[in-house]
């Protein structure tokens, strides 16, 4: 029992801090519906902010607390409510959802790139002593830093029991997390409390950054973000609701992953894979498996509906527009081909393949979130299957390498459908969720192996040979790439267009609508899934081939956050959207690398603001103003030509039933 | 329609069956053999992991090399040419840009070598080695020994999982009897923890367990740390980086174990030090150059500090540093080598027939015949102790010397 106890203990603090934010996910989840994937990153900020002061500047520690927890802390939350969350309050979970993940990507760059630099920043000042006093009580250690931990949590606790119970402002917070519509039927301000939630749940955010930082030697968002995951789960564990049962989810999980690893042989191979993944499985199995977490949001049915997304863009053309891109469109792409064939230096067409080949990477997002409303964060773990599919086959067993691909296609396909399985029961947020812990599972648990990605070595992919076309030179691999993202572009084009699209579209508006016209939407959803992935997948399989050797490290979860919000920002919901997307992705950079060294992730600051855009234009910043061009061009030309009669407005509706009717 | 997609698709696929794989490499080199070579220039480019989380960890070894052809520049090049660093690429720590960059270095940049490369990750050097570009870098990565064109600045194959004399003769010289080994979940660490057993088992030593199992960025190793506190450990070695080294290493401290010994295979670099003074204390290190506390046992090294004072003050010298200006010197020599007609090829073949190698006496041979895929026959090794804050010599000094398959404990 004693030995136990000495495995339990140390996991104590780590227990607490999960607890910590996965408290303040759930503060802000009740009572704005904001899942805050973005808590890692104001963690981070309050760490930076604190390694600055107490650290570089040799600040007293108590007045480095006192800024970056109680004046950065809740000044980020306030800010973030003000500016973005307040205006999300009756949008949907998914738009919720990529507004925070964009911020996860965006805001530790944006600190990278205003002053906190990205040289390592070594040895994270703790808020007790540094270095650490160590204390023994029995045969047990604990150092200050583990107590102020401890201590810390404890006084949260106490601190959110008295606010809860015995305030005003309590009773209205719990409140709002029963129903914020009841609440403001009772003359309170739901907004007010809300944007309290916020600020109380950034100084918790603030408070985990500080506490956090010093377990670790270096100052890096990713700890953060990673981190998160465990919170999650504890989240989950305590259903997204009860404050008590996190915290007791929190602590369980940090004791219990402490205890596991007493029972673990260290031996075998899977094990290797399966303890770092400890969090991301139990949060997988937390989704599957917790009673209460179905249908979330039955409370009111009308909730989850989606006011239809605007028309498309090319739908608004009126005739001439129409006639004149019949002309252009083809004469855009041979001149695109010409140019890429015949003139541009080896190096730069290398990159154009590779921007191409990313598109039909991108297009995966145009199914799944574009067409079905599905927000999936391991579409790079897709990728990565069928890459390495390719690689396996066509390397070590022989396989032609064009075949290959299309059954490493098929294999993306299958595990697609299989993680989508989770999505017949759970709604959009859970689904993010369990396809998050899925893309950290299959990092930690897959790639290393030999038999999949061979850890950082990788598994070489040679280039394809279909009779007598040889594709290795780049030109033809080049050609290769056009054919394979035309066919996938078709493909999404006519499935848009198709019974499924419409499905799928039924059920973007609403589920229970569709259901009750006879929709299947596990049936819609699985397909949506496993035709994403194989897109995916079948691109990935391309981008290995196009490198010549392709590794899991290409297709990290980062990868798929990172992809997302990209996607995102230049439109999800079209063909030209993804090619934006994969010609941003690789031509951005090269613009980038200008700049001083501080600037050099501002791809992720650019494309992770544009994420949060999202929320006013979900159809994508390029689209939106593609849109607006169109109209304008349109309303100019009518003015034109009503010039000498008295100005004729029609309703622009009509217009799109004249385009629909040409289309 | 679908339908008809669906067959092209189909039809493709099954073409597919029918042939057999483009055979890779295909279209190598060029004509160019002498890109990136005027009359009175020779200009070179480098790869670094200069952004991203690990930065600044790589992109000094740019200093290193610049330090060096500053110098050589200086005495009027090499034959008449200057050399000139013209390109210093980021891949940002991403596996696929640096896979591009390697490419943009040549087929953009049209640089005559690839000189210095430092990142975690280095899939570009597959497409250097196909198209036998001359590259000289830090050799962290399995890919420099994909072929003759590639240099490491100590030999280019790494072996990761085989034996090692090294922890026979460290384990005698300190006294370790029982020993734990610690990993990352990830493919480098995994491998060298795996010869890390090897070598305790072969030279007798009693392992308790070897822990490959932990996350990269893992905060927790409360339990192992009260495994080796179960099982009377007495030495640990890791192979891990600063984070998990210094974690364990406070780790042990807070479960009262400091009369534990242990050895870190990374982490010999001063700015580390100065941040980790307590959990530094009393840990083994190793290289496979003369450390810079010693630097008047080598001409080499102490030319490298004195120019690097000179040329870069304000460089904080590190072993990635040092890397930079072994790699510089040894493409200098391969140019030597080369002659006026100077070509890739001739550059590569001149430094390949080198049998002893160790850019003037700053680290033990090495042997260019055989060291792109092979063990060098002999190791050289220091070793070091951090005592009161700063990093000792110990045993003998600049190097022990022992051949590499060693069947018992060596002596040195």
């Amino acid at each position: 029992m004693s030995s136990l106890l000495s495995y339990a203990i140390p996991g104590l603090p780590f227990g607490c801090i999960y607890a910590l934010v996965a408290v303040g996910l759930v503060l802000t989840y009740r009572s704005s519906g904001v899942f805050n994937l973005a808590f890692g990153a104001q963690a981070y900020i309050s760490a930076a902010v604190f390694y600055d002061t107490a650290g570089t500047h040799h600040w007293p520690t108590w007045a480095a607390f006192v800024v970056s927890v109680l004046v950065v802390g809740p000044l980020v939350g306030l800010v973030l409510d003000r500016l973005i969350f307040r205006h999300l309050r009756t949008a949907s979970a998914t738009v919720k959802l990529v507004a925070a993940l964009g911020l996860l990507v965006g805001v530790p760059a944006l600190i990278q790139a205003l002053w906190f630099g990205t040289k390592s920043k070594l040895r994270p000042p703790a808020v007790g002593p540094t270095p650490e006093h160590f204390y023994k009580w029995h045969s047990y250690g604990i150092d200050s830093n583990q107590v102020a931990v401890v201590v810390a949590t404890l006084l949260v606790v106490v601190g959110l029991g008295v606010l809860f119970r015995s305030t005003a402002f309590g009773l209205r917070m719990r409140a709002v997390v029963e129903s914020p519509r009841l609440l403001q039927l009772h003359g309170v301000n739901a907004e007010r409390v809300a944007t309290s939630a916020w600020v109380l749940s950034s100084v918790l955010a603030a408070l985990a950054g500080v506490l956090l930082a010093p377990l670790y030697a270096r100052v890096d968002s990713l700890n953060f973000t990673v981190l998160m995951v465990a919170a999650i789960a504890a989240a989950v564990f305590g259903g997204l609701r009860s404050l008590p049962l996190t915290l007791l989810g929190g602590i369980l999980l940090g004791v219990g992953q402490e205890v596991l690893t007493k029972y673990l042989p260290l031996g075998n191979q899977l094990v290797k894979g399966f303890r770092p993944s400890v969090p991301f499985i139990l949060l997988m199995l937390l989704l599957l498996f917790r009673p209460g977490l179905r249908n979330p949001e039955t409370a009111d049915p009308l909730a989850g509906v989606s006011p239809p997304p605007p028309p498309l863009a090319a739908s608004l053309r009126d005739e001439r527009l129409e006639r004149l891109n019949r002309v252009m469109f083809p004469t855009f792409v041979v001149a695109f081909l010409a140019v890429s064939l015949f003139f541009l230096p080896s190096f730069w067409l290398f990159l154009v393949t590779q921007a191409i080949i990313m598109s039909v990477i991108f297009l995966s997002y145009t199914v799944v979130m574009g067409m079905a409303g599905q927000v999936s964060l391991c579409q790079a773990s897709f990728a990565g299957v069928g890459a390495l599919t390719t690689a396996q086959l066509a390397t070590n067993h022989g396989m032609p390498v064009l075949l290959a691909m299309f059954v490493g296609a098929a294999v993306a396909a299958v595990v697609g459908a299989v993680v989508a399985l989770p999505a017949l029961r759970l709604g959009g947020l859970y689904l993010a969720l369990a396809t998050f812990a899925f893309a950290l599972m299959i990092d930690n648990l897959v790639f290393p192996q030999s038999w999949a990605g061979n850890g950082q070595t990788g598994v070489a992919v040679p280039r394809p040979q279909l009779g007598p076309i040889d594709f290795t030179a780049n030109r033809a691999f080049f050609l290769l790439a056009m054919a394979i993202f035309a066919i996938c572009a078709l493909v999404v084009v006519f499935v848009r267009r198709g019974t499924t699209g419409q499905r799928l579209a039924a059920i973007r508006g609403s589920e229970v609508a569709a259901e009750t016209v006879g929709i299947d939407p596990r049936r819609a959803k699985i397909i949506a899934f496993a035709l994403s992935a194989a897109i995916a997948g079948l691109g990935g399989a391309l981008l290995g081939s196009l490198q010549g050797t392709v590794s899991g490290d290409s297709f990290t979860y980062f990868y798929s956050l990172f992809w997302l919000v990209l996607v995102v920002t230049t439109g999800v919901r079209t063909v030209e959207g993804a090619v934006n997307a994969g010609f941003a992705l690789v031509f951005v950079p090269e613009l980038l690398h200008h700049l001083p060294g501080r600037w050099a992730n501002l791809e992720f600051v650019l494309f992770g603001f544009g994420a949060v855009n999202y929320a006013k234009h979900p159809e994508g910043v390029v689209e939106y103003q593609k849109r607006r061009s169109i109209e304008r061009v349109v309303a100019w030309r009518k003015r034109r030509e009503a010039a000498p009669a008295p100005p004729e407005r029609k309703p622009p509706a009509d217009d799109q039933e004249k385009a629909e009717v040409s289309a | 329609m679908k339908v008809r997609v669906l067959a092209v698709a189909m039809a493709m696929a099954t073409a597919g069956v029918a042939c057999g794989n483009a055979s890779s490499g295909g279209a190598a080199g060029g004509s160019g053999q002498t890109e990136g070579v005027s009359a009175n220039e020779i200009r070179v480019g480098g790869l670094a992991a200069i952004t991203g989380p690990l930065g600044d960890q790589y992109a000094p070894i740019f200093d290193g090399a610049q330090a060096y052809f500053d110098m050589v520049n200086e005495q009027g090049g090499v034959n008449g040419r200057k050399i000139k660093i013209v390109a210093k690429l980021d891949d940002a720590t991403d596996a696929t840009r640096n896979a591009s960059q390697a490419r943009a270095l040549v087929e953009q940049n049209h640089v005559f070598a690839v000189i210095p490369v430092a990142s975690p990750l280095f899939p570009g050097g597959k497409y250097l080695a196909e198209h036998t570009i001359p590259t000289f870098g830090w050799n962290v990565n399995p890919e420099w020994s994909s072929g003759p064109s590639l240099f490491g600045e100590k030999g280019s194959f790494l072996d990761f999982t085989g034996a090692s004399p090294f922890y026979g003769y460290l384990g005698k010289n300190i006294g370790a009897k029982k020993v734990a080994i610690f990993a990352y979940n990830v493919s480098q660490s995994k491998d060298c923890a795996t010869g890390a057993e090897k070598s305790f088992k072969k030279y007798g030593f009693d392992v308790a367990f070897n822990d490959s199992s932990l996350a990269f960025g893992t905060t927790s190793l409360d339990a192992d740390v009260q495994r080796v506190k179960e099982a009377n450990v007495d030495t640990v070695t890791t192979c891990m980086d600063v984070s998990g080294n210094t974690l364990l290493s406070k780790t042990l401290r807070r479960a009262g174990l400091t009369n534990v010994k242990q050895y870190w295979p990374t982490g010999y670099d001063q700015e580390a030090l100065a941040q980790f003074p307590d959990l530094y204390d009393g840990v083994y290190f190793r290289t496979g150059f003369v450390p810079f506390e010693e630097a008047s046992l080598s001409p080499g090294l102490t030319q490298f500090l004195n120019e690097m004072k000179k040329r870069k003050p304000n460089t904080k010298i590190s072993e990635v540093v040092l890397a930079g200006w072994i790699d510089a010197d040894l493409f200098v020599t391969g140019l030597k080598a080369a002659g006026k007609d100077v070509t890739r090829q001739k550059v590569i073949d001149g430094i390949n027939v080198i049998s002893d190698y160790t850019a003037n006496q700053i680290e033990g041979p090495v042997d260019w015949r055989i060291q792109h895929t092979m063990n060098s026959p002999t190791d050289c090794d220091a070793y070091m102790q951090v005592q009161h804050g700063k990093f000792t010599p110990i045993f003998k000094q600049p190097f022990v010397c022992y051949p590499h398959d060693s069947p018992t404990i060596p002596t040195g």
